[in-house]
């Protein structure tokens, strides 16, 4: 049954129908079966005892395939068996023991399937699925051929019979056994026990016996007992082992087991480290995923069409090889002789010697000749002038023949040493052929010997040595002559000097016995020139020039002679090398010398031309013979399409796959009109390799090697040179030849171009530079001479002048274009931006160039003016453009000096990770879950900082979200219009309210507005965003710190004027017109908002001085309980409620961390930062700081910058508090500017007073020093104050002590004044207070101006000089007093008339579509109002303006005008702000206007503006 | 700007992002840009482009193939601030967190022809372990702020990276008019040699005075 239901089992598997017969079956079951056995090691015993299945198996009838049963069926088996058992035992065996498997040779004779059998299985065709299906268990199926050859055994045949082999008795025999039914058999567990414990082996996990491991005879060893190494075994369980040694015991095998009684096992194979290899070079690792074909080059060089390239011709002749590892000392020493005996031939052809001795007859014979003229033939000379050049020939010969006898003495003794260096290495070869009793080289020297007359030769010798003799004689003589001259006329001298000498010492002597003389003056002049010659040292008797010993001459001559002649009697010797000798067989060699001939037999060299250092062409390769001479004989013509920088030939060597480069050697390029030239150039070349041999040859770069010290080096023949053309030009390519490869070599630098030869030679020893260079070819070209010594060195060596510039720097400096890539790179704003900057110079914007040259122009003027200190004298109108030319001086000088500091970016800016939470935001997020939710009470949630250049395409807005708004004033006109004049209200609209305000906001030229609320304390809640533009896009710190622009919140009423004249229509028209009535304005300047991320809270407007037409709803004394203060102005104004912020969070700028440079001494600046650290870390919002940084860059302490000055004097009073009022008042004229606007990047920079009043321009810090400065000298107890106040952000208060204990707030921007407990006051919180003498921190629980005790000696104070640190005593950085300066009133009257004119055409221009008519008499009297209002409010005294002049105009008209006031700056900044009000904006009909002007002038040019605008209409 | 002598070089750059090599990761995918200085101007072709997403190959190479096409022209007045290729590669990690696997940035190579750049990749590291083990969680590792910011020197200092991977890039390079300004960028763009043997074709072409590439 299992048989059947396994050939179902089958087809279902496989889907197709794939029958193995129950044979095979079996027997493959009994291959798993056997496996199974050989894990539990079946010994070889056990195989003998057939198991279950054996059985059955071996019940299975024959075919006749079989063999027979009793040795077939085993042997098949057992085959098996075994190589399951192998199999079994390389799992479980150890590493040794699976090679051990891999590597042994199995002694079994292969039981293969015998052709037979293959031949009697034949195709049967395939049966139907059905047919089968049906037949199934019962009918005969085949197997496909091709199942059957898949079939893994041999014996597993199952001939299958088809119709035709039916006939076949055996077969149909077969197919009764193939489906023979079986019928199931029960096995009892007991017997199935027993069988399987006839079967299966379980090895035990207790230790083996140990007799059992060892055979009985031998000893057991411990190894490490014996002391021998015993590595550390790989880590297997104790268990583990147990099993495999007890399975290996079951199995009967020893030889597992070593001596010591334990499985032999190898160490521990793995390393503790592990080592990663990168391939190096990736590409040749694996196979590349996409193949590059190269194109084919067959056609190519007719397409290549070299227009401008070149064909060159490279010709090589020959190689040889001077040096050569395979060289047998026997060719080293022929190959030096090859190279004395060429010197010799290149020697005897120039025939230097002969010529110079020619030349040295030549010239005696003319000296000659000239003497005899001489001496006799005094008269002949016509003219003293022929005299003395007769004479200075006989110089000019006479050193000639010197300088020509010393060059042939040199040259023959260079031709006798190489004579005999050649005899010696002659003598050597021979004498080493002797003793190796073999030729190697074929060379063989023969000498010539010319016998010569011995006598003659002596006589000969004899003559010329005399004549050399003598005219050494005559050379010395005369030199002796020369300084036999010199010596007697020093010996004259020294004559009379010691003759003198005698004299004064006579006289001296004299003296000194009669002490008395006639004569005194004379006698002591006497004695004082004595004295003089006495006292002068003695000349010490000149030394005669010793006379000239012929002997000595002779001598001298004679060693000359013999170093540079022939000896007489010696033959002359000719010499002549050739190739004669014969090179001894191979066989007779012996062994060493045979092997070095093989060896260089299978070297083969052949030689690479490269161009650019790109392989163009080699030669074939050829084994050199043994005259080490490789002949190529063979032309290259190369194609270039450009001129080639370098020329490489690369001799290489290779003997059969190996392959090396021996050297490489550079020719020089030909310039253009080279052609190859009749004679072959030669070219040394030397390798660097290090070789050795055990055979003969010498070797090379060894040392200490007799032979084998040289490296390898030889010569190329070659020729090289463009080819010519058809028409026999030169196919040079065309344009210039590249500049000389050697721009770049070292030696340019270090060598000064008129070297001494020596001394470079020295240099180039020590720096070992590459001979082969081309770059340093001219260098080696020059030592080479030098060293010959062929020719006469210069004695200067030139270099290249350097030529790596693209241009000069002139030429940067006149191309535009370049200078604009310049000023680009500089970061120049009106470059920055710079795209595409045209290529070609004519198309550069000339223009922008020129502007900003003009503008740089213009600020190095004003640098000078400022030196001069003549701004005082400055025309009113310059004087702010002058200003502000300065600050960009100073702007840009500060941003140089800290440019550095400020551009380091952080990784935030560059990485973007999450922050790592620290343990307070950890807790309380993990808090937040267990927190009661309150989704009524919403908390604003932190926002990211966006930072550095993901902003680039982002768009930041601007959100101005407007609240609500307090104290509006409200219309009292409408109040009054009841009352009066009920008739006419008509044209108003009247809601409830009295007034409808809504803020309008301004940024960047966008307008947004909020809707219209009503009432005096409007609600408006509505947030206007606006979209920001960075300059130039740049989002970063640094432009978004220079962005001037401000927001500007203007509060607005709507008045709505019905225009309807009928009431009839009422019902189905509206026909209104809408006004805007201007109420107050609020200016944030950008930098504040970027600064402080966002601005919230309630600020005071600025307001108009006089509102015509509106009035306070309620008194503003009732605000709080307490008692106004004297001279307290009124605190009514409007107050707004906003909230600024950008959106996304723009990064503040870092404070700078650089270290600054400061004149105060070490302890106390090391004091200020721990005295700021210490409170900052208790008081984290708090903003501490004991130094800020002056205008110079220096940090210096905050107290040095009080000291009282003196205010003008025209300010001054008798009533105090008028007094602090008009100081207050004058100081907040000078015109504000944001620091941060005016040094990007370094915040904190405070001008002193006197900077202040000459800028003109400075922020709160600098108007607060200058009020509390004022405010000391007029006798109060002053401070100044930093805070937070409300809109600024960090800021500079002032703080006074009034009498009545009162603490007052001094804005000095504004002039505002408030108490300290003022709830609306702009300040709102005290961190600093700062006098001359010292500085105090606000260590108070609170620091809100009304809960601070401002009593600096109280607790609430931590003052920074204190007996511990007391204060160095520094002299203050303010001066002694302040100049001011009287102003010419000429110019104010010119300035008003200017800006009268400008604003009227200013308004009418904005009016451009109506006509702007201007009432006189309303102007006339607004100038009387505008004069009046300057007064009161210098003195901070609260008096409503007289309104009478305006109550006749204003019962004819309806009058709304607004009044503004700022301290001068410029005519544009007046004009803004009445652009600002927009008066000009009413739509009525037959509107008048009315303008009028009044400029108070205070000293040092400070002018307080007042301008009232009003529009009028006529009451109807 | 007159039409007949040109006022701008062009640089046409087409080719590959072959393959990618990468421990760890599945399912890559990279966007490549092109940083260039001020004065280079895109004229025609995708300057940003996003991958197709690839898995590892099933072979023993264990590649990532893209085959992505680049194909991009520039046109430009001054070499400075050569045009650069930068490429982010993405994947997801074992938690199947999108996360970068690779940061690489080169030039476009400066002479015209086939070039093959095999570019190895990296990323930035966590500033502390804590941060790391964080990333690892999170899955948010660090990026770089702006991608484009490889391509350039200035601020790197600050950052740490580990390598990781690489990427195989050709490019074939074509370049128009750059001779005309005087930028010898080999821009002939032609084998620049070719040697025969001896003998010479008979009817060798024999460059003349006179005649230029113009």
């Amino acid at each position: 049954m299992k048989v059947i239901s396994e050939d179902i089992e089958r087809q279902e598997e496989d889907g197709s129908i794939r029958f193995i017969p129950s044979s095979a079956r079996l027997h493959v079951g009994t291959q798993d079966n056997t496996s199974e056995l050989g894990v539990a090691g079946p010994s070889g015993s056990e195989r003998q005892k057939p198991g279950r299945l054996r059985k059955k198996l071996s019940g299975r009838p024959f075919t006749r395939f079989d063999e027979p049963p009793d040795n077939g069926e085993a042997v098949a088996v057992d085959i098996k068996m075994r190589w399951q058992k192998a199999a079994v035992q390389a799992r479980t065996a150890s590493r040794v023991e699976s090679q051990d498997f891999f590597t042994r040779i199995w002694p079994e004779e292969h039981l293969l399937p015998t052709p037979l059998s293959r031949q009697k299985t034949k195709p049967t065709p395939k049966h139907s699925p059905g047919v089968l299906h049906g037949k199934l268990g019962t009918k005969p199926t085949a197997k496909s051929p091709r199942e059957r050859s898949d079939g893994e055994d041999p014996d597993d045949d199952d001939g299958i019979e088809s119709k035709e082999s039916e006939k076949s008795g055996l077969v149909a025999s077969q197919l009764q056994l193939v489906t023979r039914t079986v019928p199931a058999k029960y096995l009892s567990y007991h017997e199935r026990c027993a069988n399987d414990e006839a079967v299966l082996f379980v090895p035990s996990v207790l230790p083996s016996d140990l007799h059992n491991k060892i055979d009985a005879g031998t000893e057991l060893r411990n190894l490490e007992e014996e002391g021998l190494y015993v590595g550390e075994k790989p880590f297997i369980k104790q268990t583990n082992i147990n099993i495999i040694e007890n399975r290996l015991l079951q199995q009967g095998n020893r030889n597992w087991f070593s001596e010591t009684g334990s499985l032999d096992r190898l160490d521990n194979p793995i390393s503790d480290q592990f080592y990663h290899h990168l391939p190096l070079d990736l590409e040749t690792e694996e196979e590349p995923l996409t193949v590059f074909v190269r194109p084919r080059g067959s056609e190519c060089l007719q397409s290549l069409s070299p227009d401008d390239g070149g064909v060159l011709d490279v010709e090589l002749s020959h190689l040889t090889f001077a040096h050569h590892p395979l060289f047998s000392p026997e060719h080293v020493l022929a190959s030096q002789l090859t190279q004395a005996y060429n010197t010799y031939v290149e020697r005897a052809a120039a025939g230097i010697t002969k010529i110079l001795r020619n030349k040295l007859l030549v010239l005696r014979q003319s000296l000659a000749k000239l003497r005899q003229i001489r001496p006799d033939s005094k008269r002949h000379y016509k003219t003293v002038h022929e005299e003395i050049d007769s004479t200075r020939r006989l110089e000019i010969y006479r050193k000639e023949i010197h300088d020509c006898y010393e060059e042939f003495v040199a040259e023959a003794e260079r031709d006798r040493i190489l004579l005999a260096n050649i005899l010696k290495i002659w003598k050597s070869i021979k004498h080493l052929r002797r003793s190796n009793k073999y030729y190697s080289t074929s060379l063989k020297l023969i000498i010539k010997k010319e016998d010569v007359n011995k006598e003659d030769e002596e006589e000969k010798r004899k003559e010329e040595l005399e004549e050399e003799v003598k005219e050494l004689l005559e050379e010395y003589e005369e030199e002796y002559t020369k300084k036999m001259k010199k010596y007697e006329r020093k010996m004259t001298e020294w004559k009379a000097a010691h003759k003198k000498r005698k004299e004064a010492k006579k006289r001296q002597q004299q003296r000194q016995k009669s002490a008395l003389s006639e004569n005194l003056e004379g006698f002591l002049l006497q004695a004082a020139q004595d004295e003089t010659i006495l006292s002068s040292p003695e000349i010490s008797k000149p030394q005669p020039p010793r006379p000239v010993d012929k002997h000595k001459v002779q001598l001298e001559v004679l060693e000359v002679f013999s170093r540079t002649r022939r000896p007489p009697g010696e033959p002359i010797i000719q010499l002549e090398l050739s190739q004669s000798s014969s090179v001894m067989e191979n066989n007779i060699c012996p062994e060493q010398e045979r092997r070095r001939r093989e060896a260089a037999s299978k070297v083969r060299v052949w030689v690479k031309v490269l161009i650019n250092n790109k392989l163009v062409t080699q030669t074939p390769s050829a084994n050199f013979g043994n005259d080490f001479t490789l002949h190529i004989g063979q032309t290259y013509r190369m194609a270039l399409s450009s001129w080639p920088r370098s020329i490489v030939l690369q001799v290489m060597e290779g003997a059969s796959l190996r392959q090396t480069l021996v050297a490489s050697t550079f020719l020089p390029v030909p310039s253009k009109t080279n052609i190859c030239k009749d004679i072959f150039d030669s070219i040394h070349f030397s390798g660097n390799q290090v070789v050795s041999y055990k055979h003969e040859g010498v070797g090379c770069g060894l040392p200490e090697s007799e032979y084998g010290h040289h490296l390898t080096c030889g010569v190329v023949h070659y020729r090289l040179g463009w080819a010519l053309g058809e028409e026999g030009e030169i196919l040079a390519p065309t344009g210039p030849p590249p500049s000389t490869v050697s721009t770049h070599s070292p030696l340019k630098s270090h060598l000064h171009p008129r070297a001494n030869p020596a001394v470079v030679k020295k240099w180039l020893e020590n720096a070992r530079i590459d001979p082969n260079d081309p770059s340093n070819a001219a260098l080696v070209n020059h030592l080479q001479k030098a060293a010959s010594g062929k020719s006469k060195p210069t004695t200067y060596f030139e270099i290249d002048s350097y030529e790596g510039d693209f241009c000069t720097e002139a030429d940067l400096d006149a191309s535009v274009r370049l200078r604009v890539l310049q000023l680009r790179a500089e970061d120049v704003p009106e470059f920055r931006r710079l795209k595409l900057v045209p290529a070609i110079e004519s198309e550069v914007l000339r223009k922008t160039l020129e502007k900003y040259e003009n503008k740089m122009a213009v600020g190095t003027e004003t640098g000078e003016v400022k030196e001069s200190k003549s701004h005082y004298l400055w025309e009113l109108d310059e004087r702010w453009e002058r200003v502000e030319k300065l600050l960009a001086s100073l702007r840009r000088h500060m941003l140089q000096r800290y440019a550095q500091a400020s551009s380091a970016p952080k990784l935030e800016d560059l990485v973007r990770e999450e922050s790592i939470p620290d343990i307070g935001s950890l807790g309380t997020s993990l808090l937040s879950v267990f927190k009661a939710r309150r989704p009524l009470k919403p908390e604003r949630k932190k926002r990211h900082q966006v930072r550095g250049v993901a902003l680039g395409d982002q768009n930041v807005q601007l959100i101005v979200h407007v609240a609500r708004a307090f104290h509006v004033p409200v219309r009292c006109e409408s109040s009054r219009s009841n009352a009066v004049q009920q008739g006419h209200s008509v044209d108003v609209i009247q809601g409830n309210s009295l007034v409808r305000p809504y803020v309008e906001a301004t940024f960047q030229r966008s307008v947004l507005r909020t809707s219209v609320a009503e009432g005096p304390n409007p609600t408006w809640n509505q947030q206007l965003s606006f979209p920001f533009k960075a300059p130039n896009d740049n989002f970063s710190p640094s432009s978004l710190q220079t962005v001037t622009d401000n927001v500007y919140l203007h509060l607005f009423d709507e008045v709505i004027h019905d225009l309807l004249e009928d009431d009839r229509l009422r019902d189905s028209t509206i026909y209104h017109r809408i006004e805007k009535r201007w109420l107050g304005s609020l200016k944030i300047p950008f930098s504040t908002i970027y600064c402080n991320a966002k601005i919230e809270g309630t600020f005071s407007l600025e307001e108009p001085v006089v509102l015509l037409g509106y009035s306070r709803e309620s008194p503003p004394s009732v605000n709080l309980g307490i008692s106004k203060p004297k001279g307290e102005p009124n605190r009514s104004a409007t107050h707004l409620s906003i909230y600024i912020t950008l959106e996304p969070t723009l990064p503040p700028p870092e404070p700078l961390k650089a270290q600054f440079e400061s004149s105060e001494p070490e302890e106390v600046l090391s004091a200020g930062s721990d005295w700021v650290a210490t409170l900052s870390s208790r008081y984290s919002n708090r903003n501490f700081r004991t130094h800020v940084l002056d205008l110079s860059g220096k940090l210096v302490c905050l107290n040095r910058f009080i000291r009282p000055l003196k205010p003008p004097e025209e300010l001054i009073d008798e009533n105090l508090v008028e007094t602090a009022h008009r100081v207050a008042w004058y100081v907040s004229l000078i015109p504000a500017l944001a620091d941060m606007t005016l040094f990007p990047g370094a915040c904190d920079i405070w001008a002193n007073s006197e900077q202040f009043l000459s800028m003109l321009t400075g922020d709160e810090e600098e108007h607060a020093v200058l009020l509390t400065n004022f405010f000391l000298h007029l006798g109060k107890t002053a401070f100044l104050l930093l805070g937070s106040g409300i809109p600024e952000g960090e800021t500079c208060y002032v703080l006074t002590h009034e009498d009545n204990d009162m603490w007052l707030v001094w804005n000095a921007s504004t002039a505002q004044c408030f108490g300290a407990r003022d709830a609306f006051s702009p300040l709102s919180a005290v961190y600093m207070l700062v006098n001359q003498d010292n500085i105090w921190a606000n260590v108070q629980k609170y620091d809100d101006p009304p809960r601070v005790h401002f009593d600096v000696q109280g607790s609430g104070w931590r003052p920074f000089f204190s007996r511990s640190q007391p204060d160095p005593g520094l002299p203050s950085v303010q001066p002694q007093q302040l100049m001011f300066p009287d102003v010419d009133t000429k110019q104010i009257d010119q300035l008003k008339e200017r800006l009268e004119i400008t604003l009227r055409d200013a308004i009418m221009k904005w009016r451009s579509t109506q006509r702007t008519p201007w009432n006189r008499h309303a102007i006339s009297v607004l100038r009387k109002l505008v004069r009046g209002l300057e007064e009161p409010r210098a003195t901070g005294k609260v008096t409503s303006p007289d309104l009478t002049q305006l109550a006749t105009i204003m019962t004819s008209h309806k009058v709304c005008g607004v009044c503004v006031h700022q301290g001068y700056s410029s005519i544009a900044s007046v004009v803004e702000a009445v652009h600002s009000t927009g008066v000009h904006l009413t739509q009525a009909p037959d509107t008048e206007f009315a303008l009028a002007l009044h400029l108070k002038l205070y000293p040092a040019f400070i002018i307080s503006v007042w301008v009232y605008v009003a529009s009028l209409v006529k009451r109807v | 700007m007159s039409i007949s002598s040109p006022s701008v070089f062009l640089l046409n750059v087409t080719g590959q992002i072959e393959t990618g090599r990468f421990m760890g990761g599945d399912n890559l995918y990279f966007n490549y840009s092109f940083a260039s200085g001020q004065d280079w101007e895109v004229i025609l072709g995708l300057e940003e482009c996003a991958s197709q997403s690839a898995r590892r190959s099933d072979d023993e190479r264990q590649v990532f193939v893209w085959n992505f096409p680049i194909d991009i022209t520039f046109k430009s007045t001054n070499p400075f601030g050569w045009p650069q290729i930068v490429i982010c590669i993405y994947g997801k990690d074992f938690f199947e967190n999108e996360v970068i696997m690779g940061y690489t940035a080169c030039h476009i190579p400066i002479t015209p022809g086939i070039h093959t750049r095999r570019l190895t990749t990296f990323v930035p590291e966590s500033a502390s372990t804590v941060q790391k083990l964080m990333s690892w969680l999170t899955g948010r590792r660090p990026e770089f702020v702006d991608p484009k910011l490889i391509t350039q020197g200035r601020g790197r200092e600050v950052t740490r990276v580990r390598s990781q991977g690489e990427i195989t890039v050709t490019f074939n390079v074509m370049m128009k008019d750059f001779a005309k300004f005087g930028y010898d960028c080999g821009a002939t763009g032609r084998t620049p040699y070719l040697a025969a043997p001896v003998k010479p074709p008979p009817s060798i072409t024999v460059p003349r005075e006179g005649q230029s590439d113009a």
